[in-house]
Parts: structure tokens; sequence; C-alpha cells
């Protein structure tokens, strides 16, 4: 009992010197100091924390728009759409050969970094509410916070991978600190039939198409019916006047004058869909035959949109 | 005249291709009009020729253009790439952290298509984590393919390949050979092969000699057009019927290559152009089987299958590739002229440069004759045949002596 309690002190004495060490260096960094672009103060001093058991190793990489390529090679192209500005990755090696590597990526808005995080992760995941969010699937734990997507690959944890890797996360998210929130404008999609999770934000050339901006999708479920909502938003109602127009002219529709209002589209890539534009917020229902349906949702859509 | 024979046989190769004959085995073709469309006004599209080839030993037949799907997340866009003809689609395991390939299973799935589509997918270790041993990596090996068989939701694929292989260890890594040996016993792949980003020559020209792999996807583009290591082990390659797939074929749409160029002007040269000039300098490379670009949005998608069926420059794509800044990106030759004041016979080795470029980049030897001829003699080749000691350099490092040389042996 007595080494019981003495371990249990010893963790928490770990910990809280951990939380302090955090707090220490939140207070003299992150965030503002990377509006200064590149590899800004808080990269410097490192968002790797000391893991008690584990050892970093001596050297860290980094990488940057130009050298991303050398690290992932082709799917930099999506990371570097998602205005993607730098990473670090840190190797941590435990005496038994076991190893946990951290990659941090940093973005330049929190919603980039979310967007690119959720392009990533699965429908059916073990997830956990560390920083905005995290999914668990070892030997892999990636989250989102702040503006930073962190990616925690282990090899060789064995049965208590999912314990480490969950220190590891809460520990790095803490140090990283940042908003903790999902974006906003996921409120706007409603609950009923919503698949948790696939809410996904696109950074540019929503639906596939390049006359439309960044926006969001989520899955839905009706009957047994799978089909998409999705919501763009613009900077002012010209920004969608713009784009509806185009979405007019590549559904060959001959409807002259737009204004706000319900619209039904004959999409060629989607078939019959459905769209909402108010003032500078388009939102619309794809895949979903039944129009009565769509009208329901983009009128449910219309109500959440402030 | 051992100039207008390679003339006419590239030139005369290059036009069968184009009206999609079969020529030596290498180019088949088919018609789309078998396929399913939704819409009426596609069927026009349908009933477009499209280029086919052969790859390698494994007897696959697809179309040149084939879909890279690694950043794409919209089933749509592989179901509407599979009803215009794209029969090839190349995913990794890493892409998406998975979700690529769960997004392609779902949709060849709903689609009913799975026999009729070809799936390449790839296993990757990080670089700085190859050190483990032969048996880790074949656990690795084996475990990742059975997940990716189960996103994919299939029982096989049809080329299972070691992700960016860079160096011959890691190519003829004990433990990768017997994982992908043995997927390919078990069914599980109908063919194996590796992808490779960088020292492509030597892992290519090793594997050739090996013949372990079937298949190599290598990144291959304009970039490249000068690298005659890599060209030669590509040929010995596409000879002892390795099949070959080319990555990253459009390049410049990773940025970073134009920053002398003004933003207004950037649409230019990272738009439709530059998509379809760039792949099909690729595709105009008879060994290449097939390209994936990377496409993401149904324009793109337009753009590069379009080049499956007609993959001959028009003139805005020529005055595209010979575009100053196009030039000043690739490492071509900028016609600075600083090598000719260092010529002690006068040559013109500006011009001789360009004559090598329309020559070897845009096999366009007519041009590159034209060009040639108008270079007065005093200042062209058999000046550079009496003297043994070139000693002019690039300034920005184009090997000129190399060139030269090939000239000589084309013209001289």
């Amino acid at each position: 009992m007595k080494t019981k309690i003495s371990t249990s002190l010893i963790v928490f004495l770990q910990c809280t010197l951990i939380l302090y060490g955090v707090i220490l260096e939140e207070s003299a960094s992150a965030g503002e100091q990377d509006k200064l672009g590149g590899l800004g103060f808080s990269d410097r001093i490192g968002l790797f924390p000391e893991i008690p058991g584990w050892k970093k190793t001596d050297t860290m990489d980094t990488y940057d728009r130009r050298s991303l390529y050398d690290h992932i090679d082709g799917a930099a192209k999506l990371f570097l759409s998602y205005d993607f500005e730098a990473l670090q990755l840190v190797e941590y090696q435990r005496d038994d050969s076991a190893s946990v590597v951290v990659e941090i990526y940093r973005f330049q808005t929190p919603l980039h970094a979310f967007g690119i995080y959720s392009q990533e992760r699965p429908l059916k995941g073990k997830y956990l509410k560390i920083g905005v969010q995290a999914y668990l699937e070892a030997p892999i734990l990636n989250f989102v916070v702040g503006n930073r997507y962190v990616k925690i690959n282990s090899f060789g944890l064995g049965k208590d991978a999912d314990r480490i890797l969950h220190t590891f996360a809460l520990t790095i998210a803490v140090k990283i600190g940042g908003t903790t929130s999902l974006p906003a404008a996921l409120a706007y999609f409603p609950l009923n039939g919503k698949k948790p999770n696939s809410e996904k934000f696109f950074a540019k050339d929503l639906l596939g198409y390049e006359f439309l901006c960044s926006g969001y999708t989520a899955d839905y479920v009706d009957d047994n019916r799978e089909f998409q909502l999705f919501l763009i938003e613009g900077t002012h109602s010209d920004d969608c006047l713009e784009m509806l127009k185009r979405y007019l002219q590549l559904a060959k529709s001959g409807q002259k004058i737009i204004k706000e209002g319900q619209y039904d589209i004959k999409d060629p890539n989607y078939g019959e869909m459905s769209l909402f534009w108010k003032g500078k917020t388009i939102c619309g229902v794809l895949n979903l035959a039944d129009r009565d349906k769509r009208m329901k949702y983009t009128i449910q859509m219309e109500g959440l949109i402030k | 005249m051992k100039h207008d024979e390679r003339n006419h046989s590239r030139r005369a190769f290059l036009s069968k291709s184009i009206k999609g004959m079969v020529a030596g085995g290498i180019f088949g073709k088919f018609t789309g009009n078998a396929l399913s469309f939704n819409l009426e006004d596609k069927k026009a599209e349908a009933e477009k020729e499209i280029i086919c080839r052969t790859l390698g030993k494994t007897g696959i037949k697809i179309p040149v253009v084939s879909m890279g799907v690694m950043n794409a997340s919209l089933p749509e866009l592989v179901r509407r790439s599979y009803e215009i003809g794209i029969r090839h689609f190349d995913t990794a395991a890493v892409y998406m952290e998975g979700q690529n390939e769960e997004m392609l299973g779902y949709t060849f799935k709903g689609l009913g298509v799975r026999d009729k589509v070809i799936i390449g997918t790839k296993i990757f270790i990080p670089h700085e984590q190859r050190g483990m041993s032969p048996e880790k990596v074949k656990e690795i090996y084996l475990r990742v393919a059975n997940e990716s068989l189960k996103k994919l939701q299939t029982d096989y694929v049809d080329i299972l390949y070691s992700h960016s292989v860079n160096d011959l260890k890691w190519l003829n890594h004990p433990g990768i050979l017997e994982a992908l040996q043995l997927l390919k016993k078990q069914g599980k792949a109908r063919f194996i092969g590796f992808s490779t980003h960088s020292n492509m020559a030597d892992c290519i020209s090793d594997a050739t000699r090996s013949g372990l792999y079937d298949v190599i996807l290598t990144m291959f583009n304009y970039t490249l057009w000068d690298d005659q290591s890599l060209l030669n082990a590509l040929k010995n390659a596409h000879l002892k019927k390795i099949g070959l797939i080319a990555m990253k074929t459009q390049c410049p749409q990773y940025g970073g290559h134009w920053k002398d160029v003004p933003s207004s002007k950037l649409p230019y040269y990272e738009g439709k152009m530059m998509h379809a000039a760039v792949l099909k300098w690729v595709l105009r490379h008879p060994f290449i089987t097939t390209a994936v670009p990377g496409y993401t949005t149904f324009q793109q998608m337009e753009t590069d299958f379009a080049v499956a069926c007609d993959p001959e420059y028009t003139e805005e794509e020529k005055k595209f590739l010979n575009d100053k800044n196009m030039n000043l990106s690739l490492g071509y030759c900028r016609q600075c002229g600083e090598c000719a004041k260092q010529c002690k016979n006068s040559v013109d080795i500006p011009t001789l440069m360009r004559v090598h470029m329309y020559a070897e980049c845009y096999n366009n030897f007519y041009h590159a004759r034209q060009t040639f001829d108008d270079i007065p003699s005093n200042q062209s080749l058999n000046s550079c045949a009496s003297c043994n000691q070139c000693s002019v350099h690039c300034t920005h490092g184009i090997n000129i002596v190399n060139r030269i040389k090939e000239l000589q042996a084309i013209y001289g």
C-alpha cells in the first residue's frame, strides 16, 4: 500500500511540475508570436514537453512550405492548400526501444488546422476531448488545438498504447494552447440525421468546383438515404451572387434574375440539388432525390444561420 | 542522315499514337460508349478515342491518364472519373490517414465496379523509422496491407507498392520483399511495385536488374527533361517489361516555382494551360504507361483526361512551354549568353541549347532542325568538333558539354 501511495505521489508531482512548466511557458509564448511568420518564438522554445520515462532525441526536424514535400511527398499539396506554415517533428524514445513520434503542423488559422484534421479523421473512431477534438486509433492519436494539427504515432507501446498516447496528447495540447472550440459555422448544420464527426471544412473549391470558395459539408442519413448538406460563408453577398451565377451557368439554367431565396439546380455531377442563398451565406442539399426533404433541410439551415 | 531517321521515327510514332493506333503493341484504344453515363449531354465525350497502353508484363491495359486520388475526398469526383473512362486509381494507406482508401472503397462498392477498375495502393514507413528489424518491417507491411484491403472493401489490390523508396537498401529490404511476395502469393496483391521520388535512376536500374518488381511508380515531369540517367533507366525498365507509371507530373502546382512572377499572372502559370501542357510532355514518352495526376476538382479532371484523347501540343501550349518564366522555373537555358562569351571558338552556344531543348524536351525535331540550320556554320558544331577542351561553364548549372555531345550525336 505504501508503495502505491508513493508511486501515486510521484506521478502527481511529476504532472504538477509538467503543468507548472507549461503555464510558465504559455505566459511567454504561442499564438501572438506566430504572427511573425516562419518559425516563431513558440517554435523556437519548442512545444515538445518532457514526458516522464521518455527521452527526446537530440534533433528536431523542421519543415516549411517549401520543404514539406520532402516529408510527406504529394500529400503536401493538400496541406499547402490549407495554408500550412510549418511542421516540427520530434521523436521520444524509451529504454525498451518503444518510440513515439510527435508531429506538430502549424497553420495560418485554427479553421485551417481544423480543416485538414476534418479531412483525415475517420467517421468511426474513438473520439476524445483533447484540444478541439482528438481521435485515437492506436498506434496513432491525432488532435487539433488552436492553429495546430498534432499527429502522434507510436511504435512498440503494446497494451499501454492508449494510455501513453493520451498522456502525450493531453500534455502537448495544454502546452500549445489556443482555441479548443469547433468552428462556429458547424452550428448551422441541423443535428437531426447528421452523422457524428462527418463535418469537413474545405479550404477552397467546395464540392470540387473552382468557382466556389471555401466551405463546409456534413453527411446525413434520413430513411436510410445518405446525403450531404453544405455551407458557404462569403465575405459579402456579392460573393454569393457571383458563385450562384456561376453555378447556374454550370447547370445550364436559363434563369437570369438572381435574388436571395431557394434554388433547385440540376447539377451535372451531383444530380438534382437545392440551395438557399441568404446574405453572405449559401447552404444546400446534395444527393437527395426527394425535393420536399431537400426543402426541409434548407429551411432548417436557414433558421439556424444568424 | 541520322537525325532524319530519328526525327521520322519519333514523329511517326507520335502521329500514330495520336490517331489511337496500336503501334508496336504499346498503344491500344477504346471508346467509352460502352460505359454507363447518367447524363445525356455527356455522351459525346464517350465517343472520343481514349489512348490506352499496356502496363509492362502485367498485361493491364489502361488509359494513359489515371486518377491520383491522394488529395480528393469527394466520392462524386471518383464516380465521375470512372464515368468518363478513367480506370486506374492510385491511393495509399497514408493518404488522409486512411480516409482516402476508405472513400475509394465506399465509392467503388456503391458503383459495383470493383472488377472493372485497377486499384493501386502503397505502404509507407517514414524514413526516420526505417531502422527496424526485417521481421518488424514485414509485420508492419502485412498489417497495413490487410487494413488497406478492409478500407478499400476488396479482397485484393491490383498493384501494391512499397512507398517512397529512395535507396537500394530499402528497395531490396528483405522484410519488404518477403511481405510483398507473400501478399502476392496469397492473392491479396496481383502485382507488386515501388514508388520513388528521388534517386530514381538508381532505384529503377536496380529493380530492372533484379526483376523483383512488376511496376514502378516514379516521379516524372518536365523538370527532369535533361536527366539522362533517369531517362535511360526508364527506357531500360520498359524494355524489360516493367510497368512504368508517372506521378508528380504537374509539379509546378506544388508552388514556389513562380517567385518572380507577378501574382496577377499566376493563374496563367498554374492553371489549365500548365496542367495540360506538362501532362502531355510526360505522356509523349512511350515508356510511360499512364500518369496519375492528383486532381481535386471536376475542371481539373476534364483538363487532365482530355489529354488522354489528344496528347499533341496546341500552339498555345508550345508557346507556354517556351515561355521565359517557365524556363526560368525549370533550370532550362536562360539564354543569358554568358557561355558564349567564354567560348574561344565563338560558338553560338545559347542557340545550340535551344536546339537541344526543342529536340529533347519537346520532341520537336522539326523546329530543332530549323533552328540548328539557322546557325552560321562557323559558329555551330563544326567549331566544337575541332576543340577537345571545352572550358565553358554555365553559371546556372546546365551541363553544356554533355548537351553539345548529344547534339553532335544527332547533328554531327
